[in-house]
C-alpha cells in the first residue's frame, strides 16, 4: 500500500461520463459494465489482500461509491429482474450523477424505498424516504471512505459518507435516482463520524461475498442484456441518447500517452492531492490498478475467467477438455481402426496425441509469454491503463458483434469474447505472430474447419434418421428427405445470435452423447463376449455372425444391458460428463 | 484385425479430426483457471487428460471394430444391431448432433458474415453493416450448400473426415502454434531446430494424407461409375 508516492499524473476517468445500462444491448455499453466490473473485482481483490497482509484497516473503506455502486448492482439488479438498479450515470469526473432504479413493486413509496433497499451497499445504511426527496447515508456501519489516496497516512478511522440524493423520477415500474455528487455541497454534506458497529475484518468478508455473487450474477445479466433490450428501458434509453451524443463519450482511448495529453487538453480539474473526493477516488483506483499487475499475480483471480467460469477450477478446465474432444467423432474411429488396421491406427493416434501436445504446449506457452509481455511491457504503473486501452481500441473497431474480430478473438463461440485483463485466443495470438494476414488465414481455417464438421453432421444425422426409420417403421425414407428436414431444424437454429440460448439442450445433448457412447460399448462387450464363448480364433467372423444374429441380440433385454454397463462402468464414469454448467457458458459467449 | 489395410492413410485425417476444434480452445480455457498456480498446472493436466482420451479412443475403437467387424459403418451408430436400444441410440445421438449443430456452426457463420461485409457493400449499397436479417440469409445459404453437399457426398463419410482432419486440422492443430512459438516465445537455437522439424512434418504429413485421400476418393468415384 505504499505505492501512491509516485502516481503519475491522473487520466481521465475512464467511466467519464458514461450511462451504463444494466439492459443495454449495445456493445460499447456492455463493455463500460464489464470494465466496472473488472475494476470492482480488481479493487476487491486488492483489498483482500491488504486485509491478510497487514491489518490495515482503511484498506477496508469503499474508494468508489460509484464504482461498487455499479459493478455489484447493475449486476444484481439485471440478475433479479424484479427490480435494482437499471442504468448509471456518470459526469465528467467518472463519478455516479444518475442512477435509474427500476423496480415492481406497488406504490411510488414503496417502489423508491424496495429499490434503495436492493442496493446491496446499502445495507444497514440510514436511508430517509419520503415522496420527493430520498436522502442516504453511503457506507452504512463498516464502509469507510477514504478523501485521500494516501492510505499510509490516514487514521484508520473509518466514517460515513453522505450523499444526497434528489431529483427522483418516478415512472411506472421505473425510478431514476439523480444524485447530487458532482456539487461541493455533497462533499461537503459528507459526515464523518466514528463507527463501531462492525469490524473491518467482516467488511472485507463482505466484500468478497459481493465478489463471489457478482462473478455468479454477471453471467446472468450478459443474458438479460441480450434478452429484454427492449423492454422497460424508457428511462434508461432516453438517458442514454442523451450521453451518447456526448463529445466526450470516447475521449477514453488511444494508448497511454495521447491519452494523457487529451486530459491535459481539455484541463480537466485539478485532480491531484487536493482533497476533492474525485482524486482520492481515481488516484486509489489507479493506484490499485497500477500495482495489481505487479504483485497480485500469485494469489488474485483473475477476474474475467473466474467470473466466467464460477470455479475456474483445474477440474473445469478437464471437463471443458473432454467436452471439447468427445462428440459424435468417436463414432469414427472404429471404421478407421477397421479400414487402416490396427498396426497403423495405434501408432497414427500415438503420433497425433504426440503432435497435438507439442503444438498445445506451444500455444499455452505462447499465450504465458504474451501475457507477461502484456502485463510486464508497460510497466507496473500503466498497466490498467493499456489494459483498458486495448479494450477500448478493440471494441471501437468491432462495433456491435463485439468481441470476436481483429485483435481478439474470431468467431469461435467457444473462445468468442477476450478481453478485460489479459485476454486473448488463439487467432488474436496468431495476429501477434504473423500479424493481419495469418490471423485472416487462421480464421479461414476455423471456418472451413468448422463448416467441415457441420457438413459431416448432415451426413451423421440423415444416416442415423434413416436407419432408425427404416427399424422402427420399416420406412426406406430416401436420405434428400431427411437432409432437408434437418436443413428445416438448423435454419432457424442457425439466426440464432446468442447460442448461449442453446446451453440448456447442449447439456441435454452431453447426456445423450455419453447414453449413446455407453450403449455402443455395452454392445461391443455383449458381441465380444458371445463372439468369445464360440472361439477365441474366429474373432472376426463371429462379429459378422453377430451382424446375422440380430434377432437374437434383439431378445437382449433393457435390464441385463444395464446391468451390464453397470458391471462394466461404475457411475464413477459418469463423472466425466458432469454437467459443469460454468465451462459451457464459457464456450458460450459469442458476443461477448 | 488385420494388421494394415490398403487404406490406411486415411486414418492420418481421422486421427487428426479427432482433436477437433480443442485447439482453439485451449486459449480460453487456460484463461478460464482462475489461481496463477492452477493456471501453471493447466498444462500437464492438458497432457494427462488428452492421452487419457486417445487412450479411450483406441480402447473404443479396438474394442467396437473387434465386435462389429470390418464391416463397420464410418457412423457407428447404425452398425449396432437391430433393436430398440440401438434405435434409442440412434435417435440419441442425432437429437444431441442437432442441438451441438449450432455450436459448431456459430462460428464459421460469424467468420463468414463479417467477411462478407464488403460483398454487402458493393452489392447493396450503403456502408454495407452486417444486419441481423443479412447474416440470416448468408446463414441460411451456408446451411443450404452444406445440406446439398452433404447430399452429394453421403457415402464418402470417411473421406470428408479424412480430408478435413488432414487439410484443415493438421495446419491449424499442429503447424501454427509450432510457428508461432518460435516467432513469439524465442526459444533456444536447438527449440528452433526441433519446431521447425515438427513444422516440416507436418507440412509433408499435410500435403501426404490430404493428396492420398484426394486420389483415392477419385479412384473410389471412378470405380463406381
Amino acid at each position: 500500500m505504499n505505492k501512491p508516492t509516485n502516481t503519475p499524473p491522473q487520466p481521465l476517468h475512464p467511466f467519464h461520463n458514461k450511462t451504463i445500462a444494466a439492459g443495454d444491448s449495445s456493445a460499447s455499453l456492455k463493455r463500460d459494465a464489464r470494465r466496472l466490473a473488472r475494476m470492482f473485482h480488481r479493487k476487491c481483490a486488492r483489498e483482500d489482500e491488504e486485509s491478510s497482509s497487514s491489518d490495515a484497516s482503511e484498506g477496508g473503506g469503499r474508494e468508489s461509491v460509484g464504482l461498487l455502486f455499479s459493478s455489484n448492482a447493475l449486476s444484481r439488479s439485471a440478475a433479479n429482474r424484479r427490480g435494482g438498479i437499471n442504468h448509471i450515470t456518470t459526469g465528467t469526473d467518472g463519478k455516479v450523477t444518475t442512477v435509474g432504479v427500476r423496480t415492481k413493486t406497488k406504490t411510488k413509496r414503496e417502489r423508491i424505498h424496495e429499490a434503495v433497499r436492493k442496493m446491496p451497499f446499502l445495507k444497514g445504511s440510514n436511508l430517509l424516504v419520503n415522496e420527493a426527496y430520498m436522502s442516504l447515508v453511503f457506507g452504512g456501519d463498516g464502509e469507510g471512505e477514504d478523501d485521500d489516496d494516501d492510505d499510509d497516512d490516514d487514521d484508520n478511522t473509518p466514517y460515513d459518507y453522505g450523499l444526497n440524493l434528489n431529483d427522483i423520477l418516478v415512472d411506472d415500474d421505473y425510478v431514476a435516482v439523480n444524485f447530487n455528487g458532482n456539487s461541493p455541497d455533497s462533499v461537503s454534506g459528507m459526515k464523518k463520524k466514528k463507527l463501531t458497529q462492525e469490524p473491518n475484518q467482516h467488511q472485507h468478508q463482505r466484500e468478497r461475498q459481493h465478489q463471489h455473487q457478482h462473478q455468479h450474477q454477471h453471467q446472468h445479466q450478459r443474458q438479460r442484456q441480450n434478452q429484454d433490450q427492449d423492454q422497460d428501458q424508457r428511462q434508461g434509453q432516453r438517458q442514454l441518447h442523451k450521453r451518447t451524443q456526448d463529445p466526450n463519450r470516447f475521449a477514453y482511448s488511444g494508448n497511454n500517452s495521447p491519452r494523457h495529453t487529451q486530459y491535459e487538453a481539455l484541463g480537466d480539474p485539478d485532480l491531484d492531492e487536493s482533497d476533492s473526493e474525485n482524486a482520492g477516488l481515481l488516484r486509489k483506483l489507479h493506484g490499485y490498478d497500477s500495482d495489481s499487475s505487479s504483485d497480485d499475480d500469485d494469489k488474485v483471480v483473475d477476474d474475467p475467467a473466474h467470473e466466467v467460469t464460477g470455479g475456474g477450477t483445474l477440474t473445469a478446465a478437464i471437463f471443458g477438455i473432454i467436452k471439447g474432444t468427445v462428440g459424435p467423432g468417436v463414432l469414427y474411429v472404429p471404421h478407421g481402426f477397421a479400414t487402416s488396421g490396427w498396426a497403423f491406427a495405434v501408432p497414427m493416434l500415438i503420433f497425433s496425441l504426440v503432435m497435438f501436445i507439442f503444438s498445445a504446449s506451444n500455444l499455452v506457452r505462447c499465450w504465458w509469454y504474451e501475457r507477461a509481455r502484456f502485463l510486464g511491457e508497460d510497466g507496473d504503473e500503466s498497466y490498467s491503463a493499456s489494459g483498458l486501452t486495448v479494450d477500448y481500441r478493440a471494441g471501437e473497431e468491432e462495433g456491435l458483434l463485439g468481441t470476436n474480430s481483429q485483435s481478439h478473438s474470431n468467431g469461435d463461440n467457444h473462445n468468442g469474447r477476450k478481453k478485460r485483463t489479459f485476454k486473448s485466443s488463439y487467432p488474436a495470438l496468431v495476429l501477434k505472430a504473423f500479424g493481419e494476414s495469418g490471423s485472416n488465414w487462421v480464421k479461414v481455417g476455423i471456418m472451413m474447419q468448422q463448416f467441415g464438421i457441420v457438413l459431416i453432421y448432415f451426413i451423421f444425422v440423415p444416416k442415423n434418421l434413416h436407419k432408425v426409420c427404416l427399424d422402427l417403421f420399416d420406412v426406406d425414407v430416401p436420405i434428400k428427405w431427411l437432409v432437408f428436414v434437418m436443413v428445416l431444424i438448423e435454419l432457424p437454429l442457425s439466426w440464432l445470435k446468442d447460442i448461449r440460448r442453446l446451453a440448456s439442450t447442449n447439456m441435454f445433448a452431453n447426456f445423450l452423447i455419453l447414453y449413446g457412447l455407453l450403449c455402443c460399448l455395452g454392445f461391443a462387450f455383449l458381441s465380444v463376449g458371445e463372439a468369445s464363448d464360440y472361439s477365441d480364433d474366429t474373432g472376426s467372423n463371429s462379429t459378422v455372425v453377430d451382424d446375422d444374429s440380430g434377432e437374437r441380440n434383439l431378445e437382449v433385454e433393457v435390464g441385463q444391458l444395464s446391468l451390464f454397463m453397470l458391471r462394466r462402468y461404475p457411475p464413477g464414469c459418469l463423472l466425466t460428463f458432469y454437467p459443469n454448467f460454468s465451462v459451457w457458458g464459457y464456450f458460450f459467449r459469442p458476443t461477448i | 484385425m488385420d494388421k494394415i489395410k490398403k487404406d490406411w492413410y486415411l486414418f492420418i485425417g481421422t486421427a487428426v479430426f479427432l482433436f477437433e476444434g480443442l485447439i482453439t480452445l485451449l486459449v480460453p480455457l487456460q484463461e478460464a483457471v482462475a489461481t496463477y498456480q492452477d493456471k501453471l498446472k493447466f498444462v500437464h493436466t492438458l497432457r494427462v487428460v488428452i492421452t487419457a482420451i486417445v487412450a479411450f479412443y483406441a480402447f473404443f475403437g479396438i474394442v467396437c471394430w473387434t465386435s462389429f467387424g470390418d464391416d463397420v459403418n464410418t457412423v457407428l451408430t447404425t452398425s449396432l444391431p437391430d433393436g430398440l436400444i440401438a434405435t434409442t441410440v440412434q435417435l440419441a445421438y442425432s437429437v444431441a448432433v442437432l442441438f451441438t449443430f449450432p455450436l459448431q456452426n456459430f462460428p464459421a457463420l460469424e467468420i463468414l458474415s463479417r467477411a462478407s461485409k464488403p460483398v454487402f457493400k458493393r452489392v447493396l449499397g450503403g456502408s454495407g453493416k452486417v444486419t441481423s436479417k443479412r447474416r440470416a440469409a448468408v446463414s441460411s445459404l451456408a446451411i443450404v450448400l452444406l445440406s446439398q453437399a452433404a447430399v452429394a457426398l453421403t457415402n464418402d463419410l470417411d473421406h470428408i473426415v479424412s480430408l478435413i482432419g488432414a487439410f484443415f486440422g493438421i495446419p491449424m492443430a499442429f503447424i501454427i502454434p509450432t510457428m508461432m512459438h518460435s516467432k513469439l516465445c524465442d526459444p533456444s537455437p536447438g527449440r528452433k531446430v526441433l519446431n521447425k522439424c515438427v513444422v516440416i512434418l507436418g507440412l509433408v504429413t499435410m500435403v501426404a494424407a490430404s493428396t492420398v485421400t484426394v486420389i483415392s476418393w477419385n479412384a473410389k468415384k471412378e470405380e463406381e461409375r
